[in-house]
């Protein structure tokens, strides 16, 4: 991912430099124009103001000779236009090449993520039942420990339960459902409007999987459904837990984004601008940050 | 306990699980699904003198209740009334209930001079008692939107859901030469023109009251974004950029519309309110993004984008933020439209030479294709019970606009008309 973005950095600033360059002839070519055009002008209220009619065959002469060059010039510029803009074209569909590669990696990659998650839940559980066996040797501590009860959601925005070591899945939510089933149930519940359960679920994907790998998503999600309740001050809570706990996840910037928005709509502009002004210095390159750019514009 | 050899044994296990998960999420699945609901078996009478008067509303009455998908229309000789009774007499409820039948449907139908009066009834057999009745009445040209309603009421008496017999598509037809936007009944019936500026009008979008309708014209020469209420006539301009401004969506609230628009260079999606004011920028891709529809929640924007080399659908917030992609299948997906009830986005995607219409769920499993040609099928929009898609395909040689369950069966052609039909949005409800 960094690569990529790296290269586009690279392509980008290298074949700027080119622009650049190209835009300066194309200044240099049009000054050097405008600087004939003046002279031509000036000889000509010469000849006007002396009132020599033999010196209009000459004045013919010489507009044909500037209308040639300057015609050749035209040309030579527009050819150089054209070529830029092929250049340009060019640039812009090696951009969606690169970007249609990254998402298509991406998404392998949440494939992958989404079985590990499970897998790894599933080593989990079994490691605990040999815990269990090794230790007690009898079914005494695996009926206790079957009854220990996730903590309850809703009372630690912005602190996901994901970080304590005291929520451990029970067995019967470890039965019930895989880590990757609970998060697509808890994302429908979000698409469908129905925030509430969605919040519920993500809370129990991060119980079950502190560290999984869809762990920034599914708190980046709560951040969403409470936004969309309208609850600002909490979605703002839970946006800066997702970058302070995953800095490195790709849901940061839009976390620091919807920062922004949600400190704009508790009109604390101070700091919605700073959040915004974030997203623009840290992500320069991203849709979030051009949507953050549009809100330093607007907001006063 | 030997725990390496127990962690060897789960890593055999997990990779296997991976390597399997890897082979099998190629697959696709074309298989149709079918009709979970098990459909209530009714029988229809109609009673009067008017012998063609009674097979017309038979016909438009049967249809739609086929239509609606909730019932299975049970036909049995012999039964005769006169008039409506309060309840169904013994023997016919015995002879009712014998062939299973749950509920039976009774229109008294009359003509006077250019008036018709239908009185509607709808019994349960297992009781013999009356569970609805209503007198309609009114000119002979309005026969089938009264005879529409009775269904709609048969319908949300036995299901609890509104009926569909009374929504309307609209659509773009040249069958004038001309590309103007028309409104049809849903079952293809009372096609009327709506625009007639004999310039190019299309892509039709109804807004969510069902009062309006927003689509993209050139009669002023270049492609601006107008919306005409159909209670009035009325037609307003709601942007006027040199560019082009094409493909709206209302929001579900009725207070925003998504389009887009060329006027960044490439085509970006812009949100406005209905007056075309309060414009705001949502995407800033490189690639064109167009065809915006919304989530019935409206929190999310599906549409179009290219900023991957290859159109393909995807989603975001619909103020622009975390935009993802949800179709990774097939080198061109594309016009997205959200189910009424929020699971599920049917979209136009290339097979071949052609399209077919792809239904996915919003967090992009299940893909199904329940089109399968010949020909192109474009444009799909939901009916607002989210049993069936409407689109448009050139299966026939020239574009018509067809229906086809959301499980993939029951194709019907809407359209007769010598002409190109193209851009069905479905009406709600």
């Amino acid at each position: 991912m960094k690569k990529l973005l790296f290269i586009v950095v690279l392509i980008f600033s290298v074949t700027g430099c080119a622009m650049q360059s190209e835009f300066v002839d194309l200044e240099n070519e049009v000054n050097r124009m405008k600087v004939i055009l003046l002279q031509t002008q000036r000889d000509v209220s010469t000849l006007q103001s002396k009132g020599d009619e033999t010196a209009e065959s000459d004045i013919q002469e010489r507009f044909s000779k500037i209308e040639s060059q300057s015609a050749g010039t035209i040309d030579m510029l527009q050819k150089n236009q054209a070529d830029f803009e092929g250049r340009l074209t060019q640039l812009a569909t090696d951009v969606q090449i690169i970007q249609g590669g990254v998402e298509e990696n991406t998404h392998r990659l949440t494939e992958l993520t989404e079985s590990s998650d499970d897998h790894s839940a599933a080593i989990q559980e079994i490691t605990r039942r040999l815990d269990n066996l090794e230790t007690g040797k009898g079914g005494g501590n695996v009926q206790q420990d079957s009854t220990l009860i996730p903590a309850p959601p809703v009372t630690q925005a912005g602190q996901p339960p994901a970080q304590s070591n005291t929520a451990r899945p029970s067995d019967s939510s470890m039965a019930a459902a895989a880590p990757s089933d609970l998060y697509n149930q808890a994302y429908k519940d979000y698409m469908a409007g129905n925030y509430d359960p969605a919040i519920e679920g993500f809370y129990n994907y991060l119980r079950q999987l502190p560290t999984g790998n869809l762990a920034p998503n599914a708190l980046y999600w709560i951040g969403e459904c409470y936004y969309s309740k309208g609850d600002y001050t909490r979605s703002v809570t839970v946006f800066e837990s997702v970058t302070i706990d995953y800095p490195k996840s790709d849901k940061v910037s839009g976390a620091l984004l919807k920062m922004g928005y949600g400190y704009e709509k508790l009109r604390n502009n101070d700091m919605a601008r700073l959040y915004f002004k974030k997203v623009a210095e840290q992500f320069p390159y991203s849709q979030e940050a051009s949507l953050a750019k549009v809100r330093l514009t607007e907001i006063k | 306990m030997n725990n390496k050899k127990i962690y060897l044994f789960i890593s055999i296990v997990l990779l296997s699980g991976l390597l399997s998960k890897t082979v099998f999420s190629e697959e696709v699945y074309l298989e149709t699904r079918k009709a979970e609901i098990a459909k209530i078996p009714v029988t229809v009478v109609i009673a009067g003198d008017d012998q063609e008067l009674k097979s017309a509303v038979r016909a438009i009455l049967i249809n739609d209740l086929e239509r609606s998908l909730y019932f299975n229309l049970i036909t049995i000789n012999g039964i005769r009334l006169n008039g409506v009774p309060d309840r169904v007499n013994e023997s016919m409820r015995a002879q009712l209930s014998s062939s299973g039948v749950e509920a039976l449907v009774v229109a008294q139908v009359v003509r006077d001079r250019d008036k018709i009066r239908l009185e509607g009834r709808l019994y349960e057999t297992g009781s013999g008692e009356l569970i609805y009745s209503k007198k309609y009445a009114g000119n002979n040209n309005i026969l089938r939107r009264i005879v529409h309603r009775f269904s709609d009421e048969i319908v949300f008496r036995m299901s609890g859901e509104k009926g569909i017999a009374q929504t309307r598509i609209a659509y773009v037809s040249d069958q004038t030469g001309r590309k103007e936007l028309y409104i049809m009944d849903y079952d293809g019936y009372s096609p009327k023109m709506i625009t007639g500026n004999r310039s190019i009008n299309i892509s039709p979008d109804w807004s969510p009251d069902g009062a309006r309708i927003s689509y993209t014209s050139y009669r002023d020469g270049n492609p601006d974004i107008y919306m005409v209420d159909l209670n009035t006539s009325r037609r307003s301009r709601l942007t006027d950029y040199s560019g082009l401004d094409i493909s709206t969506s209302w929001s579900p609230d009725g207070r925003t519309i998504a389009f887009s628009t060329s006027r960044d260079g490439n085509a970006e999606i812009y949100t406005m309110d209905r007056e075309g004011k309060n414009l705001k920028r949502i995407t800033f891709a490189t690639g064109e993004d167009v065809s915006p529809t919304w989530s019935p929640a409206g929190g999310e924007i599906a549409f179009t984008s290219d900023r991957g080399r290859s159109p393909q659908v995807y989603v975001m917030k619909a103020d622009g933020t975390n935009a993802r992609r949800l179709t990774f299948k097939g080198d061109y997906n594309s016009d997205p439209a959200w189910s009424p009830r929020g699971d599920r986005i049917a979209f136009a995607c290339r097979r071949g030479g052609g399209f077919r219409i792809c239904l996915i769920n919003t967090d992009g499993s299940d893909l199904r294709e329940i089109t399968n040609g010949p020909g192109s099928d474009e444009s799909p929009s939901w009916s607002p019970d989210g049993k069936w898609v409407v689109f448009a395909s050139t299966r026939a040689g020239k574009s018509g606009i067809y229906v086809i369950n959301a499980d993939g069966g029951e194709l019907i052609k809407l359209t007769g008309n010598v002409g190109n039909n193209q851009g069905p949005d479905w009406s709600p409800n």
